[in-house]
């Protein structure tokens, strides 16, 4: 008997903390966190390059590269690193992310009502901000 | 109320649960309601609580010898030690499938609550695929395999009341080893783990949120899984080398075979992955490999569990034939969806520039493992299919795995060697002589002298000179980045393999784990070159294998509560030198009423003298013993230490890159 209502109190505890979320008023204008947002995802592309380029430094140090082609190669990557800089320069002044900033072809007709951001073509959920597209 | 009665209602109240979860999460992310999301985190941690309850209860019955319970009489006996006791709950089906869940809700309760703050976007999706794998165990759990079933007697009246034997029918013998104790737990650990990288992999599918974000995320969740299924099929391998008493340690046993083929499919994910970090590229690959590791560790279970291998029949028969078969034709046809409906999303951001590049060299190497895979998985399923097909049950044997895989597996070992030497983009002809020339001399000069020293043999000899030749690139790998250090830092080059290992933690780890493959390819071709011998010996008698003589100096028996053994005392000498004393026994169970044979092994870094006493002869005056010299298997074993440890520098936090930022920033 007694073991019995231990289950029941069990259960019942359970379930009043899996639902206590319920008690807590709606937060309204709720955001994604900081790593799935265009910021986040900048800053991962952008340390992603510098990685890139300190792998390409040190396998020219190694001697797997020609001078030439590493020059040439670490031209290509610090112009790309660059332009994600500038990008996330734009997006911290203006707090919309520029038109490249985005993970598939770009719909230039298509804006996103939530945030405004640009819309890859067949997109079901901003790119930006997360919102579906119904 | 009995244990069983709170372990049942643990099971049930968490398959609720988990039903809840799954529901909350999606409602709660397509309506973007926090309160629902965050109901569906607290469920599914509220889950793992449950499964964690019915463990301990199940544990409680096992210690406590309740013989009420079907699974603990049917698996246990009073005079079992402690930990064999602990070890009995992944023994059979009930208690393997209830471990399964339990270390699927904890996987799960620790994703939610590492990635709750993090990656809340993709998270609900998450948990949406995490709760429903975690649902249909439960449901297994709950009425398939139910491990907290009571026995019941039948009265004189006719009616049912609970009833519990004197004694259990113990432990098979076979499983009363160290290694068996913690083998179970360690694989499933590594087969279970991949099911957050694929829940992540369907949530970024379904959100198109397919950059390298979702990469990076399951990076360190895949190499846990993949650290603890390679150990767990290490473990394996020396249970079925010091138990099972036949000289070997892999026989291309479907079991066995499930346990490589994940491990087959992860190993192509984890390298694929490191070019959609750095480049952008192999996208579709990579979905598709996590997809399929996962589904290939359900189907590993699917097909230890239903019994399906030994025949089709065992399909029908078992209770968890269809729901298997209908979970994994499910997540196959999903995932398959959602790879060719995200096709336009999952397109390379960049081309590859050359076919001689590291790039290329990761394609070729997805491609040769994927190529295992599917031969390994053919080869296990052949018996299944030709049952199918012509009603008879034809299996493929050793030989078609030694034919197909042996070429495989060497091709990849000269990829290990060969994808570190080249460089991402393109490899200049200047830069590939310079790279290729002291591992391709080391593997000239190699050749010859293995060929005149150790053997003739194709494949061995081809086997034995690719483990120079990578171990030679390792070296110089080594070598030439710590010559960069110590130019650019004024270090030592023992300093400078420290930090060039501690700041490339990925790359050196990886290479580590390469030199650990290395080490387990040289190990294993020593099989090539094993003795056997086998004799019907008396006190007194000798028998020779290999450079050895075995003397059988006495004959004992003993008997404890649990077994009965009948031991030979056996001298080895190596001309007219002792080289070791053996003691290899013949064991029988009393309440399993099983023979088993405790293996005698001479652990030598060179060879090994393994020594079975394989049971009597008719008269019972002698005993018949299997003697064999297996060459360089300890090398296996510390290759698979080797392989850890590296694994371990992988998954060490990056160090960050000022510098580069700096400079570019300016």
């Amino acid at each position: 008997m007694s073991t019995n209502f231990v289950l029941v109190a069990l259960t019942i505890l359970t379930a009043t903390w899996v639902l206590w979320p319920l008690r807590q008023r709606r937060i309204m204008g709720w955001e994604f966190s900081s790593e799935d947002t265009p910021l986040g995802r900048l800053t991962l592309r952008k340390e992603v390059l510098l990685g890139n380029i300190s792998d390409l430094d040190f396998e020219f140090a190694m001697g797997k590269l020609g001078e030439e082609d590493y020059r040439e190669m670490r031209e290509a990557l610090k112009r790309q690193t660059l332009k994600i800089m500038e990008q996330i320069e734009v997006l911290l002044e203006t707090g919309t992310p520029s038109p490249s900033d985005t993970d598939g072809p770009v719909n230039a007709s298509s804006k996103c009502a939530g945030c405004g951001g640009s819309l890859p073509a067949d997109a079901r959920f901003c790119p930006h901000c997360g919102s579906p597209l119904q | 109320m009995s244990l069983s009665d709170v372990g049942n209602f643990a099971i049930i109240v968490a398959f609720a649960f988990a039903i809840f979860s799954v529901v909350t999460s999606l409602l709660g992310v397509q309506r973007r309601d926090p309160r629902m999301m965050a109901m569906g985190e607290r469920g599914t941690v509220a889950v793992f609580l449950l499964v964690t309850l019915a463990m301990f209860t199940l544990w409680a019955q096992l210690l406590a010898d309740n013989f009420q319970n079907h699974y603990v009489a049917g698996h246990s006996n009073r005079d079992l030690s402690l930990t064999f006791k602990i070890g009995t709950l992944w023994a059979g089906q009930e208690g393997s499938l209830l471990l399964w869940t339990w270390v699927l809700t904890g996987f799960s309760a620790i994703a939610v609550l590492t990635h709750r703050k993090r990656h809340n976007r993709l998270l609900p999706y998450a948990i949406g695929v995490l709760m429903t794998t975690g649902a249909f165990f439960l449901y297994l759990n709950n009425f398939r395999t139910n491990p907290f079933e009571g026995l019941v007697g039948i009265t004189a009246k006719g009616a049912e009341i609970p009833w519990a034997p004197q004694d259990g029918r113990g432990l098979n013998p076979l499983l009363q080893h160290w290694a068996m104790v913690i083998h179970p737990p360690i694989l499933y650990i590594g087969y279970i783990g991949f099911v957050v990288p694929f829940a992540f992999c369907l949530a970024a599918l379904y959100t198109r949120q397919l950059g390298s974000a979702w990469v990076q995320m399951v990076r360190r969740w895949t190499l846990v899984a993949w650290i603890f299924l390679s150990c767990g099929i290490l473990l394996g391998g020396k249970w079925a080398y010091m138990e099972l008493g036949w000289g070997g340690y892999w026989a291309w046993d479907p079991v066995e075979n499930a346990s490589l083929l994940p491990w087959l499919a992860g190993t192509a994910f984890l390298h694929s992955i490191i070019v959609q970090e750095k480049r952008g590229m192999l996208k579709v690959w990579n979905v598709t490999l996590i997809c399929l590791t996962f589904l290939l560790s359900i189907f590993g279970t699917f097909m230890t569990r239903s019994g399906v291998v030994s025949s089709v029949h065992a399909f029908a028969q078992s209770n968890v034939g269809w729901p298997f078969g209908i979970f994994i034709l499910s997540f196959l046809g999903i995932s398959t969806w959602l790879i060719i409906s995200r096709l336009p999303d999952l397109r390379s951001e960049s081309r590859l520039d050359s076919m001689v590049s590291r790039e290329s060299g990761f394609l070729f190497n997805n491609l040769l493992l994927l190529a295992a895979t599917m031969t390994v998985l053919i080869g296990t399923v052949f018996p299944m299919i030709s049952e199918m097909v012509t009603g008879r049950n034809v299996s493929v044997g050793q030989a078609y795995f030694n034919k197909v895989e042996i070429p495989l597996g060497l091709a990849l070992l000269a990829l290990t060697g060969i994808g570190p030497l080249l460089a991402y983009r393109k490899t200049s002809n200047a830069s590939l002589r310079r790279n290729f020339f002291v591992p391709v001399t080391g593997l000239l000069v190699a050749a010859p002298i293995l060929f005149a020293t150790v053997t003739h043999e194709f494949w061995p000899l081809l086997s034995l000179t690719l483990c120079v030749f990578v171990t030679l690139t390792i070296l110089q790998e080594f070598h030439k980045g710590a010559r960069a250090r110590v130019h650019r830092h004024s270090e030592n080059h023992l300093q400078a393999i420290m930090n060039l290992t501690r700041r490339n933690n990925r790359r050196y780890g990886g290479y580590i784990v390469h030199f650990g493959i290395v080490l387990i390819f040289l190990g294993a071709t020593g099989q090539a070159f094993t003795r056997e011998v086998k004799g019907t010996l008396g006190e007194g008698d000798d028998m020779s294998v290999g450079p050895y003589r075995l003397h059988v100096d006495s004959m004992t028996e003993r008997e404890n509560a649990n077994y009965w053994a009948g031991r030979l005392d056996v001298t080895v000498y190596k001309g007219d030198r002792v080289v070791t004393k053996m003691q290899p026994e013949k064991r029988y169970y009393f309440a399993s009423e099983q023979p088993s044979s405790e293996v005698s092994i001479h652990r030598q870094l060179s060879e090994d003298i393994y020594v079975v006493h394989a049971g009597y002869n008719e008269d019972q005056t002698k005993a018949v013993v299997q003697a064999y010299v297996n060459p360089l298997v300890q090398w296996v074993w510390i290759g698979g230490v080797v392989l850890i440890l590296g694994t371990f520098l992988c998954l060490l936090p990056p160090v960050h890159r000022r510098r580069i930022n700096a400079e570019v920033g300016s």
